[in-house]
């Protein structure tokens, strides 16, 4: 990995994998919120060496033909072979993406080691995505939507054609 | 300013001090100073509040406001009560015997109130210009008939039945609840609330029309509706109708006083980020445009000047402040003197300024000789039940409630046990188990806070990533939905507001913190043990699990397991045991703190609804209350004490239009007193 750029481009592929969305969905190529870069830099700020592992780590999976799936496992230590550390990482940089909040990834349990990034990074979290809906405080919606289903279906709004719009249960 | 005889002086810029400001106003009053404990509004006001709403990473009911959550309260000019005040980690080891002598449930250093207990009080508050308006909920209902007689219809002559009767008819409440439903600019339908709860007391004039026509009901609404909607009763509650309805709301369903149409922000609560939703700041923007009112803020009223009962207060001391480069600079004094005063601080600050109010011959504290200054505060101690709809049903979106359940607020059962209505909301578990935050942690992390994540082998939780995570997050998310029973609270003497100046505990200009009783009655707790009950149906027709979790113990302070000052024994087993076997099923019955569902629970646990009633009640008799049916104090002619503490009972409706309504009243007499 060479320049910030191509890194951030590596950060987004991990992130879509952690994240399940497409990375125009959150990471479109127009964005004048940039969250990718926004979030890149900030995660910088606070774990760079584990951070630039993590994105090697990711990299080498990539090229070794590792498929999505086995690398999404080993990122959020379910089929185990990346060190702990570097695990908790990816698990707070898909809390990041998700609520827009960082999560200590030593402490994600600790109150006062969370922080909300932005509010940007509040208003398009994946959370409310996810729901079909859109942020508390944020609706870009009109009068009346909630007495009908949402008009978008969950691979619409994930540009991810296997999410179905329920789960396993 | 002392030089200055004001036509009124109002402490609080509030729903009621706005009303009284503006009624005056229009009608002629030429100088009326409104006082405001909390600080200068900012010049984009709603848009810095939600700014700081968006970057708190805890989203209470305060969180966009002033003070920031977690300040001293020892420290800050206008500290109030927050819902992170009582967060279970603030609470020691060993409160409950700690109560007896110097202890406090929760730390002073984080909780503005100094609550004794046994039970805390739960509901909060602001201190700025438009109060807490700037986060209700909106909800609009009228009272019932009986609410306005409860001793008189259900005390069957037992003197101790605990609801007393108001010194006012529902007949008298007409026009009032009109003038009020235009102010707030309220939304609803007089056919449908007419017939779904005509039959239990609710009234409107001939040919009455709300301001607007009703908000659409949500997906949730109309599912609920769909499964409970019933005429021939449930167990338990007769053969009383069960029925969802429309709630009238302060919000607009249409273009109303220059003000926009809801979008469904989901945000009502903390706050509206269009003001789609009424707030007092509307109608105090009405009373300073008649140029008849002077809003001074950040200016904390600490007297009420009178020589002695029976005579005309004179008017108020209070203190300017300031807050340079980061540091509270040392208030000044000032007095200001006035025809009438109107005090309009609500259920706690109202009391606590009274009762710092000494009278100027010694004998008492102001318009306290009744000695119910401080006493019957009241909350809807709120019963939350939570569960999973089987299909999908998309709550966070919308309005954050737009229907209820009201067809049970009256009934034979008042006679013994507390009313309730229900609000559904629309908001998924973000109430009830802080999501979208617990479940999204959940699903990542591989925990189960939110008792979702129990499909791993033998119910483990999973960690999950990718598709997975997606799908089995909007499968949650898009299922969650819950209802909030508003559990009408008796009034109780011991359950009040003190102040203690020996207790050294001040906030930051050195005035005395208000000292909190509070308890919950038998018959309040009633109330609790039917609401399971009817839970229990409703998940029974809906063939779905329920999720609630009544938590005897919590995680508190410095690591321990503490009693949770929130919780409540069940006040009678034997209902529970005598069920019939089908509303014993484990799968329909809320759970303990570990997740085991409770056929006959152990306990409940409350929350606060924001509802903060009492502590001045209104009355007939100058013996047993502080005011009459106008608000007028019965010690000083000229006083007037308005809002939420008035109200001798606190029905089952959400008080915020009946505190306007009476705000009306209270206007028009002082129009008299004033010869306007």
């Amino acid at each position: 990995m060479s320049n910030q750029s191509d890194q951030i481009e590596v950060f987004v592929k991990m992130s879509a994998v952690l994240n399940g969305f497409a990375p125009e969905m959150f990471a479109p190529s127009v964005d004048p919120a940039d969250l990718k870069t926004v979030y890149f830099k900030f995660i910088i700020g606070k774990a760079p060496e584990r951070f630039h592992e993590l994105l090697h780590a990711f990299s080498e999976m990539v090229a070794g033909g590792v498929s999505p799936q086995d690398i999404g496992a080993m990122l959020n230590g379910t089929a185990g072979g990346l060190p702990e550390p570097m695990v908790n990482l990816a698990l707070s940089i898909n809390k990041l993406w998700y609520l827009g909040s960082w999560y200590d990834p030593e402490a994600p349990d600790d109150p006062t080691k969370q922080q909300v990034v932005s509010d940007q990074a509040y208003i398009r979290g994946l959370s409310w995505q996810v729901m079909q809906s859109h942020a508390m405080g944020n609706s870009p919606f009109t009068f009346g939507y909630w007495a009908k289903d949402p008009a978008a279906s969950l691979a619409l709004t994930t540009g991810n054609p296997a999410a179905t719009g329920r789960g396993t249960s | 300013m002392a030089d200055i005889l004001y036509d009124v002086v109002i402490v609080g810029a509030g729903i009621s001090g706005a009303i009284v400001a503006k009624e005056l106003a229009q009608k002629g009053a030429k100088n009326i100073l409104v006082l405001e404990a909390g600080p200068e509004t900012p010049p984009t006001e709603r848009q810095e509040y939600l700014g700081t709403f968006f970057k708190n990473t805890v989203k209470t009911p305060e969180s966009p406001y002033p003070p920031a959550l977690f300040s001293d309260p020892s420290k800050e000019p206008t500290p109030r009560a927050t819902v992170s005040d009582t967060f279970s980690s603030n609470v020691a080891e060993g409160w409950q015997g700690s109560l007896a002598t110097d202890g406090y449930i929760y730390d002073p250093a984080q909780s503005y109130l100094l609550q004794k207990g046994p039970q805390p009080f739960l509901s909060t508050y602001e201190r700025i210009a438009g109060g807490t308006t700037w986060h209700w909920l909106g909800t609009s209902l009228r009272f019932l008939k009986n609410d306005f007689q409860m001793a008189a219809t259900y005390g069957n002559g037992n003197p101790d039945y605990p609801l007393p009767n108001w010194p006012l008819q529902d007949s008298d409440m007409l026009h009032p609840y009109a003038r009020a439903e235009a102010e707030i600019g309220v939304s609803a339908d007089v056919k449908v609330q007419e017939a779904d709860l005509g039959g239990i007391g609710l009234e409107y004039s001939e040919g009455y029309e709300y301001p607007m026509q009703e908000l659409p009901l949500s997906v949730v609404d109309q599912t609920v509706g769909d499964f409970v909607n019933q005429t021939d009763g449930y167990y338990g509650f007769g053969d009383q109708s069960i029925v969802v309805t429309s709630t009238p709301a302060g919000r607009n369903s249409q273009p109303y006083a220059q003000r926009r149409v809801c979008a469904g922000n989901t945000n009502c609560i903390p706050i509206c980020p269009i003001q789609a939703k009424y707030d007092a700041t509307v109608t105090m923007s009405t009373a300073m445009s008649t140029g008849n009112v002077t809003l001074q803020a950040q200016s904390v009223v600490t007297r009420v000047i009178a020589e002695s009962c029976g005579a005309p207060v004179t008017g108020v001391e209070y203190l300017t402040w300031k807050v340079k480069k980061g540091k509270l600079q040392t208030p000044e004094t000032h007095s200001a003197r006035a025809k009438v005063v109107v005090i309009a601080a609500h259920a706690i600050e109202t009391p606590k300024l009274l009762l710092m109010s000494e009278l100027g011959d010694g004998s008492g504290t102001v318009a306290n000789s009744s000695d119910q200054v401080g006493r019957n505060l009241m909350d809807h101690p709120l019963y939350l039940s939570w569960s999973l709809m089987n299909q999908q049903i998309y709550g966070f979106r919308g309005p954050l409630t737009t229907s209820g359940i009201e067809s049970l607020r009256d009934g034979e059962f008042r006679s013994d046990r507390a009313a309730w209505r229900v609000e559904i909301g629309n908001e998924g578990w973000n109430f009830s188990n802080g999501d979208p935050w617990t479940t999204t942690n959940d699903f990542i992390s591989g925990t189960n806070n939110s008792g979702l994540n129990n499909q791993g082998p033998n119910g483990t939780p999973e960690r999950l990533f990718g598709t997975d995570l997606v799908n089995r997050l909007n499968d949650a998310f898009t299922r969650q939905w819950r209802m909030g029973f508003l559990v009408e609270q008796t009034p109780e003497p011991d359950s009040r507001v003190r102040v203690d100046p020996t207790n050294g505990l001040t906030d930051g200009l050195g005035l005395p913190r208000p000292v909190i009783d509070y308890k919950l009655s038998d018959y309040t707790r009633m109330g609790f043990a039917y609401a399971e009950i009817f839970s229990r149906q409703v998940y029974k027709k809906m063939g779905i699990k329920n999720h609630t979790k009544n938590s005897q113990t919590v995680p508190g302070a410095d690591g321990a397991t503490v009693s949770n000052p929130t919780w409540f024994e069940n006040p009678c087993p034997e209902l529970f045991d005598n069920l019939p076997a089908d509303l014993r099923d484990p799968d329909i019955c809320a759970r303990d703190e570990n997740g085991v569902p409770q056929p006959t629970p152990k306990g409940f646990q409350y929350y606060g609804a924001g509802h903060l009633v009492g502590t001045y009640r209104m009355g007939d008799n100058p013996a047993t209350s502080v005011v009459d049916k106008t608000s007028r104090s019965w010690d000083h002619q000229n006083l007037f004490l308005v809002g939420d503490g008035v109200f001798p009972t606190i029905t089952t409706a959400n008080p915020t239009l009946t505190i306007a309504a009476l705000a009306f009243l209270a206007a028009d007499e002082i129009a008299n007193v004033l010869k306007l």
